[in-house]
């Protein structure tokens, strides 16, 4: 589509696409200034002003421009070259008009600069490429703003979505473009890209208005944004994917995504299962659990690690001997390299279900493991899924030549309800208990940190918990098996420097992101703040905060009486009646009040607390100092 | 008591000419969860008969239920999905509780073993050689499989095995042994330890009880939030009144003595076994004390056996 407002007069500048595209023809092509100028033929399709036929002249190329304006052909026929005016209206028309213009002369090389995405026929266009290059196996660079730089989703995200009169946005494009989409109509049409030059740009035209905190560079939004965005992939900040293409064969019947890619058919989990081949009585164990599984919608991916011959044979025959059912649901993966935490990765990326859970060849899933994760996923969609595994210790036993697992404690479950602040100190959910939804690690891109000997899982964790939230089940759903301390296991392979030293890799790690947290979060940190100060409090001079204007009516009145408490029993007078509580209790009358359970308490429980402590006998004999103390009194 | 088994047992094994029935006793099963089940027992079957550890393997069901649960069209189904095995089943047409169901179905069992199991159990690949191994020694009377994910509490030697008494969820043993000792006493026990009861009896006949880790089974079973067992209503009071028949049979007045103590002042389930126990013992039903001098059974604690760790 021609923009009647704007003529795309660009110069030449070696940091935009005209550059670009000049050094990727010049890493391909032998371009040497020739003697012969006019040997040689580049076509430039959409040509506009041709502000690259200069450098193409410089590298002994005939330089033909075809353009649907005329603008731009006369420019260049002003400038010594050859240029020709031409609609891109029919294929059959198109290409008949352009071999009119070649007479017969073979395409050398080919460009089709900023044009793609203005056409309304761009499939049919790209087919005539095809055909041109095709013939003499020539090389064509095609450029294309991205539609995925961040400047556009960021605003997109909060609803912003303006066309300009040029720009990633030009009011004429007619066709939009990310990596992913121009890639799908290169293989639709038989071209495949070689080779890359995109021009990048950090604040695009889109990045308006400054103060939209999507935006702006030093938002806290923004920097989420951006930290998630750079993630995902790298053209985020790509203004303009400038690719080089060969023809071949076309590898997709269509341009666009087919309607069975939208929502391909997935099992509702994928488990991923280290093994080392080690234990095979443990993997016979784990898939004799799995048999057991109410739901049975999900594929299991054994990962061997690092197994020798005999270990895969082993594996392979534990795998074949399931039932039919399962057998066809599992599927062995070699993985050779890398420590314990590669498998983890290799396993996710083949996982093809919607949720993936990971499940060590030493854990025990209870029959409702995956119908209670399905219950979940149902009601809360897209988080991170957690239930309660049961710790069990366990060690190997032999018993006629025959090895077998032996628990020797009983069942402790984990901690029943998630609390993101506890986990971001100290982990308290293993594995089995979690599944992690698909678009975490696939779309996301959160992978396992193979930098991590230990406590990889942990990591995980959180940097998903951060993003995608954590919906919980109190339900007890597995057995972890935890070895006894003589047997080989990551708590003994591993020594306690290698514990510390990825355990503060990954607080560090986590210092530097951005993080999301659930409702609820920040009454959490005002009670952790209280704890604080109130330990504080216990060693130092009193800290308490002079104002509570920005609290909420509920919420300042249960503060003020934490401090109400605080204050009483910081008090002088408390403290000088000490020894007269000391006696009572002695007597056997109870401690009236744990200092540090004061913030655990509710509103009725803190104003009976008040109301006891200002009734009692410490407090009332010393209402002559207190009175001092507390004027308001 | 003379062991005829152990000779004819030591001879089945050399020549793997080996049958086994498993039996289970149904009582309002869905047939979703015997279909489930019997997938992982196919596949056991057809490893075992491919290794030559069994020769002929049948699956008998005895059906106690109010009615049937299993049709003829289920059954013909089934049977033409599951050719490995024979697929015996029989209507009670009576609540006639786990001991005296299986005590039947063992009468048309022409199987050198009775793999006794419950019908929801899904059993592991390997199993039948798993379970078969320790018959090489003929001192062995009945080997129990590890039920996953909650593995039972009760101790056995982590070298050899041998344990005090075998649970039926899943247990092998000797047809010939079982018909030597009446099997179950059904007579006695309805629901609950019936096994415990046979199992006694297996070592009373000289015969050991082997726990065999390597052969497990899934159960599915559940635990409270605490990691407790949670007991169903059923096997709180049928082990109730399991607790005072046990005790009163294997001689231990001084714990029937102190059952009934804690019963009288107990819950509804405690005083409705306290109740049936009495009511047995004034109609003269109450089976006639054993091992007087209390040298197989064991009472720890509660337990019939000492138990590694609290569940």
């Amino acid at each position: 589509m021609l923009n009647p407002d704007e003529n795309y007069d660009n110069p030449y500048e070696p940091d935009n696409v005209y550059g670009h595209t000049i050094s990727l023809l010049d890493r391909h092509l032998s371009l040497e200034t020739t003697t012969h100028p006019g040997l040689r033929v580049h076509l430039d399709l959409g040509c506009g002003f041709g502000r690259i036929a200069e450098a193409m002249r410089d590298r002994g190329l005939h330089y033909i421009g075809v353009d649907g304006s005329p603008i731009g052909p006369e420019s260049l026929r002003s400038r010594g070259f050859e240029a020709h005016e031409l609609i891109f209206d029919t294929e059959e028309r198109t290409l008949a008009g352009i071999r009119a213009i070649l007479k017969g002369r073979t395409v050398d090389s080919l460009t089709m600069l900023d044009t793609l995405e203005h056409l309304p026929n761009g499939d049919m266009v790209l087919g005539i490429i095809h055909t041109l290059i095709r013939e003499s196996n020539a090389p064509a660079i095609i450029s294309v703003p991205n539609i995925a730089h961040r400047d556009i989703g960021f605003r997109l995200a909060l609803g912003r979505w303006d066309y300009t009169r040029d720009g990633l946005l030009d009011h004429t494009h007619t066709r939009l473009f990310n990596d992913a989409t121009m890639n799908r109509v290169f293989r639709a049409s038989g071209l495949h890209v070689i080779d890359s030059n995109h021009v990048k740009c950090a604040r695009s035209d889109q990045h308006f208005p400054v103060t939209l905190p999507s935006l702006a560079g030093k938002s806290a939004l923004h920097i989420l944004l951006s930290g998630l965005r750079e993630q995902v992939d790298d053209t985020g900040n790509i203004n303009q994917f400038v690719n080089m293409v060969l023809a071949g064969k076309r590898e997709l019947p269509v341009a666009y995504l087919p309607d069975d890619a939208r929502n391909p058919k997935r099992p509702f989990l994928s488990l991923v299962t280290r093994t080392q081949g080690q234990r095979p009585h443990c993997l016979i164990e784990l898939l004799t659990a799995l048999a057991g599984q109410k739901d049975r919608d999900f594929e299991l991916i054994v990962v061997g690690h690092k197994l020798n011959p005999e270990q895969v044979k082993l594996v392979e025959r534990i795998i074949d001997d399931s039932p039919t059912w399962l057998r066809d649901a599992t599927r062995l993966v070699r993985e050779d390299e890398g420590n314990r935490t590669r498998p983890l990765n290799r396993g996710f990326q083949e996982a093809a279900g919607e949720y993936i859970a990971i499940l060590d060849d030493d854990d025990i899933p209870m029959a409702h493991w995956i119908s209670t994760f399905r219950k979940l996923a149902l009601e809360h969609p897209g988080t991170v899924l957690r239930t309660i595994a049961a710790r069990q210790e366990v060690e190997t036993v032999e018993i006629r030549n025959r090895q077998g697992i032996r628990a020797i404690d009983g069942l402790k479950p984990y901690q029943a309800s998630f609390d993101l602040f506890q986990h971001m100190y100290s982990n308290h959910t293993p594995p089995i208990a979690l599944a992690f939804p698909r678009g975490i690690y696939h779309d996301l891109k959160i992978h396992f940190d193979e930098t991590l000997t230990t406590t990889e899982d942990w990591d995980f964790f959180l940097r998903t918990a951060i993003v995608a939230g954590v919906s919980s089940s109190e339900e007890i759903t597995s057995v972890y098996h935890w070895w006894k301390p003589t047997e080989n296991s990551s708590r003994t392979v591993h020594d306690q420097e290698e514990w510390d030293s990825n355990y503060k890799a990954v607080t560090r790690k986590l210092d530097h992101l951005s993080i999301v947290l659930p409702p609820g979060s920040a009454g959490r940190l005002r009670d952790l703040h209280l704890k604080a100060e109130l330990q504080d409090e216990r060693r130092g001079p009193k800290c308490v905060p002079s104002s509570f204007a920005s609290i909420p009516a509920e919420s300042a009145k249960r503060d003020a009486l934490v401090r109400e408490t605080l204050s009483i029993i910081s008090s002088s007078c408390w403290k000088i009646t000490a020894p007269m509580r000391w006696l009572s209790k002695m007597g056997g009358r109870p401690r009236p009040v744990d200092p540090i359970q004061i913030v655990d308490l509710n509103v009725e429980e803190l104003a009976g607390l008040v109301k006891q402590l200002r009734s009692s006998k410490s407090w009332r004999i010393t209402r002559f100092i207190h009175r001092n103390e507390h004027p308001m009194n | 008591m003379k062991m005829p088994q152990a000779d004819q047992l030591r001879t089945a094994s050399a020549t793997r000419d080996v049958s086994v029935q498993v039996q289970s006793i149904l009582y309002m099963m869905d047939h979703e969860s015997i279909e489930h089940a019997l997938e992982s027992l196919e596949r056991a079957v057809d490893l075992a008969i491919g290794c030559g550890a069994c020769s002929k393997i049948r699956v008998s069901y005895g059906d106690t239920s109010p009615q049937r649960c299993l049709s003829d069209e289920d059954l013909e189904r089934m049977r033409e999905r599951f050719s490995y095995f024979e697929l015996t089943y029989q209507f009670f047409n009576a609540n006639l509780g786990s001991a005296r169901g299986h005590n039947e179905l063992s009468r048309y069992a022409d199987t050198d073993y009775l793999l006794i199991l419950n019908p929801d159990i899904v059993v592991s690949p390997r199993i039948f050689e798993n379970l078969l191994e320790p018959f090489a020694d003929p001192t062995i009377g009945m080997v129990e499989a590890k039920q996953l994910p909650i593995e039972h509490p009760k101790d056995y030697d982590p070298v050899t095995g041998e344990t005090g008494w075998a649970t039926t969820a899943c247990a092998l043993t000797p047809t010939p042994l079982f018909r030597e000792i009446d099997g179950f006493d059904a007579d006695t026990f309805f629901l609950y330890c019936d096994d415990v009861d046979y199992s006694w009896r297996v070592r009373e006949a000289g015969l050991k009880i082997i726990y065999a880790p390597n052969a497990v089974v899934f159960h599915d079973k559940r635990i409270a939030p605490d990691g407790a067992w949670q007991p169903s209503r059923a096997e709180r009071r049928y082990s109730a009144e399991a607790a005072l028949l046990m005790a009163h049979k294997w001689s231990r007045p001084d714990i029937v003595e102190a059952i009934t103590a804690s019963f009288r002042a107990g819950n509804d389930d405690e005083r409705a076994a306290l109740t049936k126990f009495e009511d047995m013992k004034a109609a003269g039903k109450l089976p006639q004390p054993r091992d007087h001098d209390n040298v197989i059974g064991d009472f720890i604690e509660g337990m019939y056996t000492k138990h590694r760790f609290a569940l």
